[in-house]
């Protein structure tokens, strides 16, 4: 625990402890209510010892506690509620939590408690509630809550600000979102139960307490395992499809991570970032689909063989097809070998057309692929990567996700967690081949990466040199009997003039994608940019390195949040919001997910 | 007796020809329609009746009623496939039990609840059926009927006691109540499990779309695997009913018992302060469902990726689930049972992806035992590694056992406590290996009559590496020229 912290906690039971001096002895304990104190006492005692003991996200006077503590705010006087409060959370020491912990959730508990009694009884809040005093008693008791949420929220929201483990925004959303409602309807069973209690059904009133309280822990403990047992079976399954190539073992939960890193750096909403984290984590799922006589091949591929590798994205797309919530998973799974200048696969979409999670895990993908150690050479460091990344930026990244990743992998260096690829890049060394007795029966040599961008670029120039000017993606990624490709050429029709080949040799101004006018010169057409064998060292490429750094290639990034920009406006709301390229092309959903 | 030895040495007894003979199974799908008609005509005439003598209360009959179409408008579907709306429940036993509301007694009858209750019920089930879930007639028979005879209890026959009673007679008396409804409703979801719920008795057979129309059309429709119409079967079902919403309903229960004593101090207000806890109750259960669906989803899709690596043929696993989901209903297999066995039928060729070269056409049952084995230990060190399907990883594991193999295992752990909770775990086995052999055996021969050759081939491995029971099972299902 850092030092700072270990002050805040002391600061916090100090608190307590004046504010315990200030409220215990002016409370008349010969009028304290026995049964009230009692029952209400051992309720929260049993709530304490069967809670998962909260980790610090977790208030300690939980939304179970709420209900609880409500009840005694209204039957009990303040100093006697707060009591409860603080005797109860000390039962955590019998669960073995660290004893500093006891004493803050003892601290926390006690000012939450008497701050809601002193309020509810200052607003003149009854302690026995009928019908005639509704709506009025309502105020009392929406005071008392609101200070029951607050105190405890601002405390241990405050810790974790400072901490370093959540952002005040993150914070500030968190408290109003989730916990504010939730604390109000758990005050309401509170409230019920008080009432109960008024009218002498004390028994009931301690199980409608409880009744509502269980079922939705353990609806909460059931959704959690679920949960958890969802993560790792997706992580099992897709290692094992890994198993059969010993170097890109690990790979797709290394880019499920850098994507995570860089949509926080972008700011998506969680519930974005876990569809992004899913969809990269199955986003080689098609690699399956791969002779794996073709990941021995130490020759180049014949155009055949380049296209089992160009359907994988539509064969993982098939098989996550039927799970309903990917949903914007799909397109990120399909397109994540597309190419800002469209030269990429399966369809061959330009620029702001692909979908931003497919744009998102391809950087991702080629970061990890560099920093990855392969047969047919050493992991390189990420700054190499990088650099390598923000060359390609334009032609085959989007400038603002490797602004993004080299923004997200700096914060992790300075927060002490630099990025470590595989673990066999060494700073300022070219990193080792992995040892081959490691070889699991079965397993796989591959020769090549599809995903190391020195081989995509091979594979596009191929291309690009053997069928200039006519080469149509589409069509030729048409095996005989693959069902998904038959339906391509529809796409092409919906997708109208945005085939990409035949522009590549146009000047840049005729693009209907204007975003990107210096990104899609003809780059890759170049002749020489043709790697002479993919077994060497694929380090600098000199045509790469040299070319002159376009400052203005940061233009997006930079006027990402400036209106007066429409095309970057238009960027950042594609990235943050919804999925703003559907309105853009009907294509991105890719011919595998329309029959959904 | 431990129970390994009860399965196995009643196997035994069964086994044999005579054990196809199944009894006539018509009447017991006639119960729920008999039931849902009474309902029907029970409603009508309540209805009726209130016309006639004219409703009381109406402004408590209203409130009560739009809390109920709330309730049935967020109606959820838990894991198991079972309907349940936990405020429409909670509004309706209320409604039921208050005997004073706000400080006077409530006047309202028997009839007027049922039709208070049944009339919201339709209109909350509204949105639902245009969102293309229509609510299930057993789900409206329980909900209706249940709530119809607490409080014909309660109003009629209970009156005199009720308006005489003190505090905690009526306390008593209305727990009573919710206790009866909390038994109830289970039972009628008994009767109703043959046309409800996702492991419910022929469901697969019957509505899925079983890639080989072979199996179905083979056999007459009403046979679909339906319910042994024994009263232990429905005291079975009734059991696990219970069980699987022994969380919820309680609460429930308990909670419409605090909203009838509340009501008298508070009036309508009680009905707003009870329905918020509910409501977060709710959306817990719901996002706890949704993710279970989610999870099944996750796996029958990633089952798809041996026939992607072309290992399998495609649709294998899902096809080998439904046929060891059908005998596994058949034999009269737990909810959590199925569940192991679903998971493990689909994830039965995942050890395949370790081999180098796919096997033949992919059925395990043409390759040489010791590659069967291999599959079968690679696939559970797989599905062991996700650290939360151990159970399914030991089905895995037991698969390609014998029958007399696994006879000798589960004799030799008798005596041994912790050997018992292996029993289902091995029967679930048995199932997933009668199951995949025959799947295997039919495609492997392609033609009209497939089937019938794959399950004489299967019917001359009985008791050496086929589980008697499943295999007459499988008969059962499969056979009936």
């Amino acid at each position: 625990m850092p030092q700072r912290a270990r002050y805040f906690f002391t600061a916090v039971i100090a608190a307590a402890a004046v504010a315990a001096a200030c409220v215990l002895p002016g409370t008349d304990w010969a009028n304290v209510p026995r049964a009230p104190f009692l029952v209400l006492l051992l309720l929260q005692v049993l709530l304490n010892l069967t809670i998962r003991l909260p980790d610090t996200q977790e208030s300690p006077a939980g939304p179970a506690m709420v209900s609880v503590l409500l009840a005694s705010i209204v039957l009990l006087p303040p100093g006697a509620a707060a009591l409860t409060g603080a005797v109860s959370s000390s039962c955590m020491v019998l669960r073995r939590a660290r004893p500093t912990r006891v004493g803050f959730a003892c601290a926390v508990a006690f000012l939450a408690a008497a701050a809601a009694g002193e309020v509810y009884h200052a607003a003149d809040g009854r302690t026995v509630l009928t019908g005639s005093d509704f709506p009025g008693a309502l105020v009392p008791i929406g005071l008392a809550v609101l200070v029951l949420s607050v105190v405890p929220a601002a405390v241990i929201e405050t810790f974790l600000v400072q901490v370093g483990r959540q952002t005040q925004r993150a914070a500030l959303r968190d408290f109003t979102l989730r916990m504010v409602p939730r604390n109000i309807a758990y005050a309401l069973v509170g409230l019920l139960t008080a009432v109960l209690w008024t009218v002498s059904y004390d028994a009931l009133a301690a199980i409608v307490l409880l009744g509502p309280v269980i079922v939705t822990r353990w609806a909460t403990v059931q959704y959690e395992e679920q949960r958890t047992a969802h993560d790792a079976i997706i992580r099992t399954l897709v290692q094992a499809v890994e198993i059969k190539d010993l170097y890109t073992r690990g790979h797709s939960e290394r880019v499920a991570r850098i994507s995570e890193m860089i949509a926080d750096e972008l700011r998506l909403p969680p519930e974005r970032v876990e569809v992004l984290r899913y969809a990269a984590t199955l986003h080689d799922v098609g690699k399956l689909g791969v002779p794996t006589r073709l990941l021995r091949k130490t020759e180049r591929l014949d155009d055949e063989e380049f296209e089992e590798i160009r359907l994988h994205p539509s064969r993982g797309v098939e098989v996550v097809r039927d799970i309903a919530f990917l949903d914007e998973a799909y397109s990120a799974i399909l397109h994540h070998h597309e190419r800002m200048d469209g030269l990429g696969y399966p369809s061959g979409l330009r620029g702001m057309r692909i979908p931003p999670f497919a744009r998102i895990i391809a950087v991702a993908d080629a970061f990890d692929s560099m920093t990855s150690t392969r047969s047919y050479r050493g992991a390189r460091g990420s700054d190499e990567a990088l650099n390598e990344l923000r060359a390609n930026m334009g032609t085959q990244f989007d400038p603002a996700i490797v602004d993004a990743i080299a923004a997200a992998l700096s914060r992790a260096e300075l927060a002490g967690r630099p990025w470590r690829g595989d673990g066999t890049a060494c700073p300022g060394a070219r990193g080792g081949q992995p040892e081959l007795a490691e070889l699991p029966p079965g397993a796989v040599v591959a020769q090549f990466d599809h995903d190391d961008p020195a081989y995509q670029l091979l594979a596009v120039d191929v291309e690009g040199a053997e069928k200039p000017q006519t080469d149509d993606y589409a069509s030729g990624s048409e095996p005989p009997t693959d069902e998904s490709a038959e339906r391509e050429p529809a796409v092409d029709e919906t997708s109208g003039g945005d085939n990409p080949v035949p522009d590549v040799s146009l000047p840049a101004a005729t693009l209907p994608d204007a975003a990107l006018p210096d990104a899609v010169l003809p780059d890759p057409v170049l002749p020489d940019a043709v790697l002479p064998d993919p077994k060497q060292p694929p380090a600098p490429r000199d045509e790469l390195r040299l070319a002159p750094f376009r400052p203005e290639l940061n233009l997006p990034t930079q006027t990402k949040r400036e209106p007066k920009n429409d095309r970057a406006a238009d960027r950042a709301a594609d990235l943050a919001t919804e999925r703003g390229t559907d309105r853009d092309t009907p294509t991105n959903t890719g011919p595998e997910t329309e029959g959904r | 007796m431990s129970g390994a030895l009860r399965y196995f040495t009643r196997s035994r007894h069964e086994s044999g020809p005579a054990r196809t003979q199944t009894p006539p199974r018509h009447h017991f799908v006639a119960t729920p329609v008999l039931l849902g008609c009474l309902l029907v005509a029970g409603v009508l005439a309540a209805m009726l009746k209130l016309f006639v003598r004219g409703p009381v209360q109406m402004s408590d009959a209203l409130a009560f009623g739009a809390v109920i179409v709330l309730g049935e408008a967020l109606r959820i579907t838990l894991p198991g496939g079972r309907d349940n709306a936990p405020l429409a429940a909670t509004a309706g036993l209320g409604y039921a039990l208050t005997t004073s509301i706000g400080g006077r007694p409530a006047m309202w009858g028997p009839v007027q609840v049922i039709v208070v209750v049944a009339v919201a019920a339709v209109i909350g089930s509204v949105p639902q059926a245009i969102a293309g879930r229509p609510a299930p007639i057993g789900y409206l028979v329980r909900r209706i009927g249940v709530t119809g005879i607490v409080a014909w209890l309660l109003r009629t026959v209970l009156a005199p006691e009720i308006a005489t009673a003190t505090r905690t007679e009526l306390l008593l008396l209305l727990s009573a109540m919710a206790i009866l409804a909390l038994l109830m409703d289970p039972a009628l979801a008994a009767v109703f499990a043959t046309s409800s719920g996702y492991y419910a008795t022929g469901s697969l057979l019957s509505h899925s779309e079983y890639g080989d129309s072979s199996v179905e059309h083979g056999r007459p429709a009403e046979s679909a695997a339906a319910p042994r119409t024994s009263l232990r079967r429905l005291l079975d079902t009734w059991f696990e009913e219970c069980v699987a919403t022994a969380r919820i309903c309680p609460a429930v229960a308990a909670l419409s018992v605090a909203v009838a004593l509340a009501a008298d101090p508070l009036g309508l207000w009680v009905l707003p302060i009870a329905a918020a806890p509910v409501l977060v109750m709710q959306r817990a259960l719901r996002r706890y469902s949704a993710i279970r669906a989610t999870y099944q989803q996750t796996i029958r899709a990633l089952s798809r990726m041996t026939d992607l690596a072309g290992y399998t043929d495609p649709g294998h696993a899902r096809r080998v689930c439904r046929l060891a989901l059908a005998i596994g209903r058949d034999l009269d297999l737990t909810e959590p049972e199925l569940l192991d066995l679903e998971y493990a039928a689909l994830l039965h060729d995942i050890g395949q992806l370790s081999l180098a070269d796919p096997l033949p056409g992919g059925a395990t049952v043409l390759a040489t035992p010791w590659v069967a084995a291999e599959v079968a230990a690679r696939g559970a060190e797989v599905v062991r590694e996700t650290g939360v399907l151990d159970r399914v990883a030991r089905v895995l594991e037991a698969q390609p056992l014998s029958y007399r193999a696994q006879l000798a295992v589960s004799e030799a752990a008798v005596g041994e406590d912790e050997a018992i909770g292996d029993e289902s775990e091995r029967r679930a086995a048995a199932i997933l290996r009668v199951a995949n052999d025959f799947e295997d055996l039919r495609t492997a021969e392609p033609g009209p009559s497939a089937h019938v050759s794959a399950l004489a081939r299967i019917r001359r491995g009985i008791g050496d590496p086929y589980d008697p029971r499943a295999v007459e099972s499988l008969t059962r299902l499969v056979s009936v020229e």
